[in-house]
């Protein structure tokens, strides 16, 4: 022995078990960092991989500069590619409604620098270029459409003449979706099917938009430097060339990536982890704090010991300190290939089994970030736990050596008060309300997991929100071009009788239908009118609104279904009915016997001032006289597989007067949802799991500190039931107050994060009290508490009365 | 009629070369009533022979009786309640529970059987004990020669019929010391109960009805002493 700290790894060595609660804690503190820093790199980079691949890779666009700006911006040593790009007949909606057309097929005319294909946009064939003025490529549809290749000459017809043209390329549609009839993903000329899109060189594009009498929309991308502070680098140019927020687009999810957005949603999200973090952190110390202090509190006489020998107050703070960066040795490798290993696991079952998305993800890729974070956050959050406990085992006084009486007898100041409860429940909840200090940091640390717990559940909310699974999802949709009701009953049967299909859903709808009804006129018996969209729904439509949870409390379908009086109304701020409400439509009485807590027929779910009823269809047809649909939602036995791709092409087939759209794809989302949920809940589980590691430290702490006290009343009578029923109440206190404080303070943080993740953005949805996840959590802390009542009520069990006596 | 028998106690620790024989055939007998001292050097065993009188430990062969009952045949649960109503502990470090008072620490053995406590025997013990100014205090708040008589008054409480005192005066001075040992000897006259000391105090043994020896596991007993 060099030193009394090699004392460290020897002590280790022979309490090899005890050690094994707060190696078991580091490792989990440390896992979970390099997990989530691990899993959030990988995310970052198949977000940035997947971005890249599909709207290209540049950080910021400019609109409203000059060439020569442009020319100065691309020389600045921080840019490392920019091209111009603009683009002629083409709206948004992906019309092309001027007379540009090669060989008949309508054509966008696209004009880009040669920086573009390749730099920027990485969906061109190999050899791809526009360096001359009469070369171009096209979208890769127009192989098929035009029967053309490279090398091939086509003719641009434009209303103000020709031009021929040489085919160098195609832009492909590589990781991104080809657009079609449905939209598409992919950014940079979106065409449909039929329509062709052209890059040719800005000169080029410039000289037909003037013989053509256009003037265009030229945008310039630049992508910068790795490293770039790109901050700073837009703020210069912004100020440079006097340019407003407007003037600039920003690549959001390459500049989310580095920490910089413009939307509002972003910005929401760097505190929300931030304040996550450091919750999950603060759990960390906690839980290690706790389980060091258990640690402390089984050596307090060898503390004591020590010091009985001359070791100093300093030297046992040293001590613990270096003890608990010894177990770091082993605890921090552990915890890290445990996070990578775990993070591995998780990237190739989102790769490989949950697919869509996530075929980008990065499988083995190990996080620099993370893995030191894990090392950092390890070493410092056990740093840090261990000064409390390093502190309390420098406080030992000597004589605990000699006298083993670790609990001071001096220290108690009050009296428990007689009650009429039994007495070893009266004591174990004063044990656990007389100490303030252990009372205020175990309610910390219950609440603490509660608060986690709530803040999870509104995230994994807010996933629900984000990708919804709904048992009403369509896979094909059949709708009229007009959105008339000319979908007749035939079609829907013979749709109906086609093997591989499910539910067919149809719907009518009628406008401008007059509603009566009385509201709070000052002349009683006058009925207020107002027009309303009036939507049908089968029985089995209506049946799917309750099981995907669209209707809001209150409602009931009885009096709906079949051709009953009852109907339903869509929610919105404004609507002026409640429900139970009476209503006239025609000479018919209708109750709102409910109401969608949403628009499902809108983007934002919200009705822009059109109040929508949904009634039966025998209820519609006999308001309206309206028999045939305007839109079909088509559900198949499966989404994917030769049977279902029959189906879809044989309804297809059919339908070809309406609009038809497969849906089957979206399918991909319930993975993402699905996988998202896993990690949430994975992420709930490990908070659960830090909590009964804290419960657990902390009774077996407490226990610790009063064996001989514990061994003394078995001595003089009391049972091992007495004893475990007095640590299980001093659990149970700790526990109450953990979810008192932890729901007193969870619920008001689970508002507000609700406000700002989901009612800001769908209003519809307002936060409720999370009565279920109160329940489950409380539940789970209580039963944690009494599990963790299990360990320490056997160690006095199996102790033998004497051990504590003799050392009395 | 002997309240207390043991007979042919051994207590080996560990086995093979490392064994230790605590004790070696052990056998005697109490009559109720009787103050009986246990001297011996440190180490010699007579705090084995206390915890297996107190059933706090087994032994690896032989049998105590207490009032006619074989407490190493009975169960954990009927064991303790034995010991609760029949032996009464006092501590050479008191074990009193720091966070209750005088009062409700000499009233706890009877709250741990659920039973409502004698307030008169109370009062009595209260002043036999000297401790009735004080019965709101805490452990922290009296003096050593204090705490014990609390311990004192705790293991009479419950009238048990042995009461086993491992030391009792080890943590108190003379003046102290002899006031514990005459109030045991006054309890033991008083409520006929049965009292078992260890002391290393040969002139506190002096006191007792009779003085047994542990030397090296092996109990001689000297005999009842002249008054």
């Amino acid at each position: 022995m060099k030193s009394y700290l090699s004392l460290i790894p020897i002590s280790a060595r022979v309490r090899r078990k005890q050690s094994r609660m707060i190696i078991l804690c580091i490792v989990l503190a440390v896992f979970l960092v390099t997990t989530i820093f691990s899993l959030a790199e990988a995310g970052i980079k198949m977000e940035t991989n997947a971005s890249v691949d599909k709207q290209g890779y540049w950080h910021i666009l400019i609109k409203g500069i000059q060439e020569s700006e442009a020319q100065e911006i691309s020389e600045r040593s921080d840019v490392a590619a920019s091209s111009w790009y603009d683009v002629l007949n083409l709206d948004d909606n992906l019309n092309m409604d001027k007379d540009y057309d090669i060989e008949g097929a309508q054509t966008a005319v696209c004009g880009i620098d040669e920086q573009f294909i390749g730099d920027i946009m990485h969906f061109f064939s190999e050899g791809s270029h526009v360096e001359d003025g009469n070369e171009v490529i096209l979208t890769e549809n127009a192989k098929e459409l035009l029967g053309v290749e490279e090398g091939d000459t086509i003719t641009l017809n434009t209303p103000a003449g020709s031009y021929d043209f040489v085919i160098t390329g195609f832009r492909i549609s590589g990781n991104g979706k080809y657009v079609n009839a449905n939209g598409g993903l992919t950014a940079a000329l979106l065409v449909k099917d039929d329509q062709i899109g052209a890059f040719m060189n800005i000169d080029t594009f410039r000289k037909i938009c003037v013989e053509n009498g256009e003037t265009g929309s030229p945008q310039y991308y630049i992508q910068f430097q790795k490293h770039t502070n790109l901050k700073k680098a837009m703020e210069e140019i912004q100020n440079q060339y006097g340019l407003v927020d407007g003037d600039i687009g920003l690549n959001t999810i390459l500049m989310a990536a580095n920490g910089i957005s413009n939307k509002e949603y972003i910005k929401n999200i760097y505190p929300l982890a931030g304040i996550l973090f450091v919750l999950i952190l603060a759990a960390g110390v906690l839980m290690i704090s706790g389980s060091m202090n258990s640690n402390v509190a089984q050596r307090l006489q060898f503390f004591g010991m020590l010091r009985c020998i001359g070791a100093g107050r300093s030297q046992i703070i040293r001590f613990v300190r270096l003890e608990a960066l010894y177990w770091c040795k082993s605890a921090v490798p552990i915890g890290i290939g445990g996070g990578v290993v775990i993070t591995w696991i998780i990237c190739a079952g989102l790769k490989y089994i949950v697919g869509g998305e996530f075929t980008d993800m990065p499988v083995f890729g190990v996080s620099i970030v993370g893995i030191l974070c894990g090392v950092v956050v390890g070493v410092v959050t056990v740093f840090l736990a261990a000064q409390a406990p390093a502190k309390r085992a420098a406080k030992v006084s000597p004589v605990a050596a000699v006298s083993g009486n670790a609990g001071d007898i001096k220290n108690i100041k009050r009296a428990v008060k007689a009650g009429s409860g039994k007495v070893e429940t009266t004591l174990g909840i004063h044990h656990a309300v007389s100490a303030k200090k252990n009372l205020l940091l175990m309610t910390g640390s219950f609440a603490l997991s509660i608060i986690l717990f709530l803040c999870f559940s509104v995230l994994i909310e807010l996933i629900g929100c984000l990708l919804p699974q709904k048992a009403s999802a369509p896979d094909l949709d059949i709708a009229s071009h007009n959105l008339e009701n000319d979908i007749d009953a035939a079609l829907i049967e013979e749709i109906e009788r086609i093997d591989g299909v499910a539910h067919v859903l149809a719907r009518s709808m009628c406008k401008d239908v007059q509603v009566f009804y009385q509201d709070d006129s000052p002349i009683v018996g006058e009925e207020t009118v107002t027009n309303v969209e009036l939507i049908s729904y089968s029985d089995y439509a209506l049946e799917l609104l309750r099981k995907d949870d669209d209707l809001r409390k209150g409602s009931d379908l009885t009096t709906v279904y079949g051709g009953g009086n009852g109907v339903l109304v869509i929610w919105d701020r404004d609507i002026p009915w409640e429900i139970g409400d009476k209503i006239r439509i025609a000479d018919e009485e209708l109750e709102i016997a409910g109401m969608l807590k949403y628009n499902p027929f809108t983007n934002d779910g919200g009705s822009g001032g059109v109040i929508d009823i949904v009634t039966s269809r025998e209820t519609f047809t006999r308001l309206t006289g309206i028999t045939d649909s305007v839109i079909l939602d088509v559900q198949l036995e499966s989404h994917s597989g030769d049977e279902s791709d029959a189906a879809a092409e044989e309804i297809r087939r059919l339908c070809n007067a309406y609009d038809f759209r497969d849906r089957r794809d979206e399918g991909s989302v319930a993975g993402e949802f699905y996988a998202i949920m896993v990690f949430g809940y994975g992420f709930v589980f490990i908070i659960a799991l830090i909590a009964l590691l804290n419960i657990m430290n902390s009774i077996s702490m407490s226990v610790s500190a009063r064996i001989n006290q514990y061994g003394a009343m078995r001595a003089i009578g009391m049972s091992v039931g007495q004893i475990t029923k007095m640590i299980m109440s001093e659990a149970v206190t700790y526990a109450v107050s953990g979810c008192i404080v932890g729901c007193v303070v969870g619920l008001p943080l689970s508002k507000w994060m609700y406000d700002v993740l989901i009612t800001s953005h769908f209003y519809y949805f307002t936060w409720s009290l999370p009565a279920m996840q109160i329940v489950i959590v409380v539940l789970f802390i209580l039963l944690s508490a009494l599990a963790a009542v299990y360990a320490p009520s056997k160690r006095i069990r199996e102790m033998a009365v004497t051990e504590t006596i003799n050392e009395l | 009629m002997n309240l207390l028998e043991v007979k042919s106690i051994c207590k080996t620790y560990g086995s093979g070369e490392t064994a230790v024989h605590a004790l070696k055939n052990v056998s005697f007998s109490v009559p109720k009533g009787e103050f009986v001292a246990v001297v011996g050097e440190s180490g010699s065993g007579k705090s084995t022979l206390l915890n297996m009188l107190g059933a706090l430990d087994t032994p690896t062969s032989g049998k105590v009786f207490i009032d006619g009952n074989d407490t190493f045949t009975m169960k954990e649960r009927e064991l303790t309640v034995f010991r609760r109503r029949n032996i009464g502990f006092i501590f050479q470090a008191f074990n009193l529970i720091p966070e209750l008072t005088v009062e409700q620490n000499i009233l706890f053995p009877v709250l741990l059987d659920y039973q409502k406590p004698d307030r008169a025997y109370l009062e009595e013990l209260l002043t036999v004990l000297n401790l009735k100014g004080r019965r709101g205090h805490l452990p922290s708040q009296l003096s050593g020669g204090q705490q014990q008589r609390v311990a004192i008054g705790r293991a009479l409480f419950t009238r048990p019929s042995l009461i086993l005192a491992d030391e009792p005066t080890g943590n108190l001075d003379s003046q102290n010391s002899s006031e514990v040992i005459s109030l045991l000897k006054k309890a033991s006259g008083k409520y006929e109960q049965t009292i078992v000391m260890i002391t290393h105090n040969r002139s506190i043994a002096q006191i007792a009805d009779r003085v047994l020896q542990v030397s090296d596991g092996v109990l001689t007993d000297f005999g009842r002493q002249q008054d």
